[in-house]
């Protein structure tokens, strides 16, 4: 849905959530609306095609299996749970597409909204236990804490002891790329809620950091 | 000494948790499509009813206490079909991947240093032990030992989908040897289901009695009127004959209500737990089995 996403998201990591960051990739608001236009009416295409065959739908799961995949993937940091919930979700989009509307939402970001749902499900019923996975690499014994640097396992074991919400938007906007109006529509929350909770996410990710990494 | 300003932590995080080539497995989409399928020739709410619990937990309640800077071992069953433990270490979780054989190593580092983590399995007749080792410098929290099932064990156990809905839970299938089938369909389908989904008829006790050990274990549930404290006991199925069971205990937990254990005690000294969890219209979901070998051989 979206080819700016690399630049979005290298851009996004300094980038203090004040504006809408994607829609400014060079092409000028009136070209980015007409993108826009252009990405919901696929959208709406999509969507009718996958309620009426399997093949549609399966079309539809691979142009966004991938997308809302890293999404869960991040946000329960297991790569198996994260297939078991992706597979929920498409499960649940299936169900609830003759309910789906078009109401300038794109289908993405109602997708993600799904997924949103399934992963804060899952954490409840887990009793908000926070899994932290291990390193794939073996650990270097020899390594001295001067050497320390931080990890992908630390900073994601950081980031799965933020609040849902805070997980969800920092996850969003700033590894998924998409902008604060488009992750307000995937939480399904104004764009200044997402803006709150993009800067105390960061505020509260930075503590942990700073916890779980020993300055030298 | 240099004085080059340190990044924002924040900022290296989001550049370490990129991971813009991740790949959903191979045959994801097949299984999704399949499932999916399923829906499409099926009422999906109705057969979201009957699904079957596609997960089921093991605990192995090797109750290990929280000490520090010592190395543990800790022993007892667990089903080889256990792919993975869970461990509260320094207050923070972890899972412990175990290969096919229920074996697995680890080391997990924290703020108090590293703490190796070694599962092996021991094969005798007649049974099996799981020995845990762990070196710490750390704080293992009271009982943290978790496992999980994968969901491809339960197809394993149960490779058609019908079959799949009936929910079977066989112990047996581990190398513990013993045979123990509980056919949740049974419950969830029947009209006696009714009764636990009733507010004003919920079950205080739920009692597994064997009226012999020749005859089919039978699952009761028993409800006490609050005022009148008189009791009432209702037949909900029937557990495999072939199990020997010697004692049976049982609790509805509180302040969750919606959890009921029941424990079994083999005559070999072992004990299982179930721990059922009942939704809301429905037993559906979460069916808990706990493994208990605290003092097994």
């Amino acid at each position: 849905m979206r080819s700016d996403t690399a630049v979005t998201r290298r851009r996004a990591v300094s980038a203090p959530p004040t504006s809408d960051t994607v829609q400014s990739s060079g092409t000028g608001p009136s070209a980015g609306a007409t993108q826009r236009e252009r990405s919901l009416e696929r959208d709406r295409e999509m969507v009718l095609a996958a309620q009426q065959s399997r093949d549609g739908f399966a079309a539809l799961y691979r142009a966004h299996a991938p997308a809302i995949g890293r999404y869960v993937n991040h946000r329960v940091g297991s790569r198996d749970l994260a297939e078991d919930l992706v597979a929920d979700v498409f499960v649940a989009a299936l169900e609830a597409l003759p309910r789906y509307r078009h109401r300038g939402v794109p289908l993405r970001s109602w997708l993600y909204r799904i997924a949103t749902h399934r992963v804060n499900r899952h954490a409840r019923r887990r009793g908000r236990r926070t899994i932290e996975p291990l390193s794939s690499d073996p650990v270097d014994t020899n390594a001295t804490s001067a050497e320390a640097h931080l990890s992908q396992a630390t900073a994601r074991a950081a980031l799965l002891t933020l609040k849902p919400k805070q997980q969800a938007a920092l996850t969003l906007h700033y590894l998924e790329g998409l902008s604060v109006r488009d992750v307000a529509l995937a939480l399904d929350c104004p764009v200044n809620t997402v803006k709150s909770h993009l800067v105390r996410g960061r505020e509260a990710l930075r503590r942990r950091l700073e916890e779980r990494t020993p300055s030298s | 000494m240099s004085t080059s300003p340190r990044r924002d932590p924040v900022d290296e995080a989001i550049e370490v948790l990129h991971e813009p080539d991740f790949v959903l497995s191979e045959n994801h989409e097949q299984r999704t499509l399949e499932r999916v399928s399923e829906s499409w020739t099926q009422d999906a709410v109705a057969r979201r009813m009957r699904r079957p619990v596609r997960r089921t937990w093991a605990t192995a309640a090797i109750l290990l206490i929280a000490i520090g800077g010592v190395s543990l071992t800790a022993s007892g069953a667990l089903p080889r079909f256990v792919r993975w433990l869970r461990v509260e270490l320094d207050g923070r979780t972890f899972e412990v991947p175990l290969d096919e054989t229920g074996r697995g190593r680890t080391t997990i580092e924290t703020e108090n240093g590293r703490s190796h983590i070694d599962v092996q399995r021991e094969e005798f007749p007649g049974g099996d032990r799981t020995t845990l080792q762990v070196q710490t410098n750390g704080r293992l929290d009271p009982l943290g030992l978790f496992a999980e099932e994968t969901e491809d064990v339960v197809e394993r156990l149960a490779p058609d989908a019908e079959e799949r809905d009936r929910i079977r839970i066989d112990p047996s299938a581990t190398s513990s040897g013993h045979a123990l089938k509980i056919d949740l369909r049974e419950l969830a389908q029947g009209t006696r289901l009714d009764a636990w989904i009733d507010e004003s008829d919920r079950a205080h006790e739920l009692v597994l009695m064997p009226p012999s050990p020749d005859l089919p274990a039978r699952l009761f549930r028993v409800t006490r009127d609050p005022r009148t404290e008189r009791t009432k006991t209702r037949f909900l199925g029937s557990l495999a004959p072939e199990m020997p069971i010697s004692t049976v205990t049982s609790e509805v937990t509180r302040p969750d209500e919606d959890t009921v254990r029941v424990a079994f005690t083999h005559a070999s000294g072992s004990s299982w737990t179930y721990t059922f969890r009942i939704g809301p219209g429905t037993i559906q979901a979460d069916c808990t089995i706990q493994t208990q070998t605290e003092t097994e051989r």
